[in-house]
């Protein structure tokens, strides 16, 4: 399975948060696993056509919450995240924005209604 | 023996020629067509063929001026060029050729389409060079380059101090004959064949780094950039086959008249009979293709997820 990640230019959000969020799920759902390597930043630099620098802060915040590391030589290499979704926790929030995309809610709003919910719970 | 030379170069270019209209016709027929593309692949498809189209152009006609100005210089005397310095000019034509198509394929490469538009996609996949250099093509210029340098620096070191010519050094007198692949050619033909080299290393980083074409899956890019890798290395075996064929060519012919009999002169006149074969591979190298899309396309079980922003 090929993953990708997409940015949308126009967002509010910053393009290295959407790049950091985006590896952060696929790390956090599986897609990528730990061991796996990722683009190093100049080649996803290219392929999104945003600057270097972009992608750098992307993969320094990952470093910084644990889901990735950084060696000279080697690159960037996915760790397992620090504390893993179980099976079935993945399988409620693909069940939740399943429901969610089908009830009609834009991406955008799906994340929003799951912030509501973490700020409500404290 | 410069004309016998130019002779068979004639004598090959018209069947080389024939073989690049038939390669062309059966490359045209049988491309994949650009409705079935996706618009990125199609105009990166299009910029790759219009580069590879103008290095091509550069290829061959860089070494047919270069050989028409210094051979013209040599022949009549004007611009006041010794002989040698127009011998050492026609001696890295080839080379010279070759060097400028890989500023074509490398101006290709930096002005690769990059992606615009408000959203875009990339594929979260790692590559490397190792990935790059595989193939024919890659093998087959390492190893062609590789030769010819051998053979160029053996040149050098078999040649008398002239640098010009070889010499045959009997217990009653010495033979010496020349033009002979020594220094004083196989010199200049070894810096345009670094370049030549170093300039096939910065085609194939620019291939590494340029972005992915978007739209295209993970086989179809790679597949571009093996090609992309393809052309360069191609330009280098073939520019590197032809001169290593003139010089045994050369060598042979001066080393068959300087050891008039024995073993020596059994080698040298293999030599000589190789180099225009190695010519002929050099010319046929030239126009034979490079990995394509398939003619039909290739639906991959592969898919391609993405999660949506700010969802960790």
């Amino acid at each position: 399975m090929t993953v990708a990640v997409t940015l949308d230019m126009l967002s509010a959000t910053p393009p290295y948060e959407q790049v950091r969020s985006q590896i952060a799920g696929h790390i956090r759902t599986g897609s990528i696993r730990a061991g796996e390597k990722l683009p190093v930043v100049r080649a996803l630099a290219a392929d999104l056509g945003v600057a270097t620098n972009t992608v750098a802060r992307a993969y320094r915040e990952l470093e910084a919450g644990g889901l990735v590391t950084t060696r000279r030589r080697v690159g960037t290499i996915v760790q397992a995240p620090p504390a893993p979704a179980s099976p079935a926790l993945r399988l409620q929030a693909t069940t939740f924005v399943r429901d969610a995309r089908n009830a009609g809610l834009a991406d955008e709003e799906v994340v929003d209604l799951v912030r509501g919910a973490l700020i409500d719970l404290g | 023996m410069f004309l016998g030379a130019l002779e068979l170069l004639v004598l090959f270019l018209v069947p080389v020629f024939l073989l690049a209209v038939v390669v062309a016709v059966v490359l045209v027929t049988t491309a994949r067509a650009e409705t079935s593309l996706t618009s990125e692949v199609a105009a990166a498809r299009r910029h790759a063929v219009t580069t590879s189209a103008v290095a091509a152009l550069l290829m061959v006609g860089a070494p047919v001026l270069l050989s028409l100005v210094f051979g013209a210089a040599a022949a009549v005397g004007i611009l006041g060029l010794p002989f040698l310095t127009s011998a050492r000019a026609l001696a890295t034509a080839p080379l010279v050729g070759v060097l400028a198509g890989l500023c074509a394929l490398l101006l290709g490469e930096l002005t690769w389409p990059r992606p615009t538009g408000s959203s875009r996609t990339a594929l979260l996949q790692d590559r490397s060079m190792r990935d790059l250099l595989q193939g024919a093509w890659v093998r087959s210029a390492a190893l062609v380059t590789l030769l010819t340098a051998a053979a160029l620096v053996a040149g050098g070191v078999l040649a008398d101090d002239s640098g010009a010519a070889i010499r045959h050094q009997r217990p009653d007198g010495a033979d010496t004959a020349g033009p002979f692949p020594g220094w004083v050619y196989a010199g200049p033909q070894l810096v345009v064949l670094a370049l030549c080299a170093l300039l096939a290393g910065l085609v194939l980083r620019a291939v590494l780094r340029r972005s992915a074409v978007v739209t295209a899956d993970a086989d179809t890019d790679r597949l571009l950039r093996r090609a992309s890798v393809a052309r360069a290395c191609r330009a280098l075996a073939a520019g590197s086959l032809v001169t290593l064929g003139a010089d045994l060519f050369v060598a042979g012919a001066a080393a068959a008249r300087a050891f008039d009999d024995g073993g020596w002169h059994g080698v040298a006149v293999s030599l000589m009979a190789a180099g225009p074969f190695l010519v002929l591979a050099g010319l046929v190298a030239l126009v034979l293709p490079v990995p394509r899309l398939p003619a039909t396309p290739v639906y991959a079980a592969a898919t391609t997820t993405s999660v949506p922003m700010g969802s960790a």
